[in-house]
């Protein structure tokens, strides 16, 4: 499907090894970030600390996380409407209240801006003619 | 002749050409990519792009390699390791003659 819409537009190209890098330190650093947080949660009364303290800040950090990656996207890639959809996940991480909602509904804003992107992409790159 | 002069006659002529570099450049940053991409990046005709990667191919500096995809041909280019040595050279040279201190190394001339 990608290479449907992208190849006889864009042409071939596959990223080289620093994109690479990049993808599996960011898979990584997600990776510890998650399990560093699990066992913070789990041995914090190991030690005195109240871990339902930490899980009631746990929403505002993810929606600080949701809007300054939406920031950097509408910055670094040009896509103001970043702002708005960073804006719009990131009003409130419910963790026990219709959680489902929420994330489908950011599912849904993330699919509809996409859906813009790959329109817009489709739309402003012709196909060159020896691809026809 | 001062020694920042010396070093810009001594820059790589195969990737100091703008087409080529632009070819070189893109090729560094990448794994490799295809004839069509670089004609949408460079926006060189098909017959200038040909020859400018013919000229890079014949230096040993980017392999080159027709295929198909699905009943399209494609035409792969990649940076060899000696391209990728001779990049990273020009890079450093150009650097060098352009950002390093100037005091002096155009001569007297003043």
């Amino acid at each position: 499907m990608y290479e449907r819409i992208t190849y006889p537009r864009s042409g071939y190209v596959a990223p080289g090894g620093t994109m690479r890098r990049l993808c599996i330190w960011i898979v990584a650093s997600t990776i510890l970030a998650v399990v560093t947080a699990e066992l913070a949660f789990r041995y914090a009364s190991v030690v005195g600390w109240d871990s339902d303290r930490w899980v009631q800040w746990t929403p505002a950090v993810a929606g600080l996380t949701n809007w300054a990656v939406s920031v950097f996207v509408s910055v670094r890639y040009g896509l103001l409407r970043y702002l708005l959809v960073g804006f719009a996940v990131s009003i409130e991480c419910p963790l026990r209240l219709a959680t489902e909602i929420w994330l489908a509904g950011v599912g849904c804003a993330w699919l509809c801006s996409g859906g813009v992107t790959v329109w817009n992409f489709v739309r402003t790159t012709p196909l060159f003619a020896d691809a026809k | 002749m001062s020694s920042r002069l010396r070093q810009i006659a001594q820059l790589d002529r195969v990737i100091h050409e703008p087409a080529r570099l632009m070819i070189a450049a893109t090729l560094y940053l990448v794994k490799e990519a295809d004839f069509l991409y670089f004609r949408h990046q460079t926006e060189l005709t098909k017959g200038n792009l040909s020859s400018h990667l013919a000229k890079l191919e014949e230096a040993g500096y980017v392999e080159i390699e027709k295929t198909y995809r699905g009943k399209i041909p494609m035409t792969v280019c990649r940076l060899t390791k000696k391209g990728r040595a001779s990049f990273k050279a020009y890079e450093a040279a150009l650097r060098g003659v352009l950002f390093e201190p100037a005091i002096g190394a155009f001569g007297a001339s003043r």
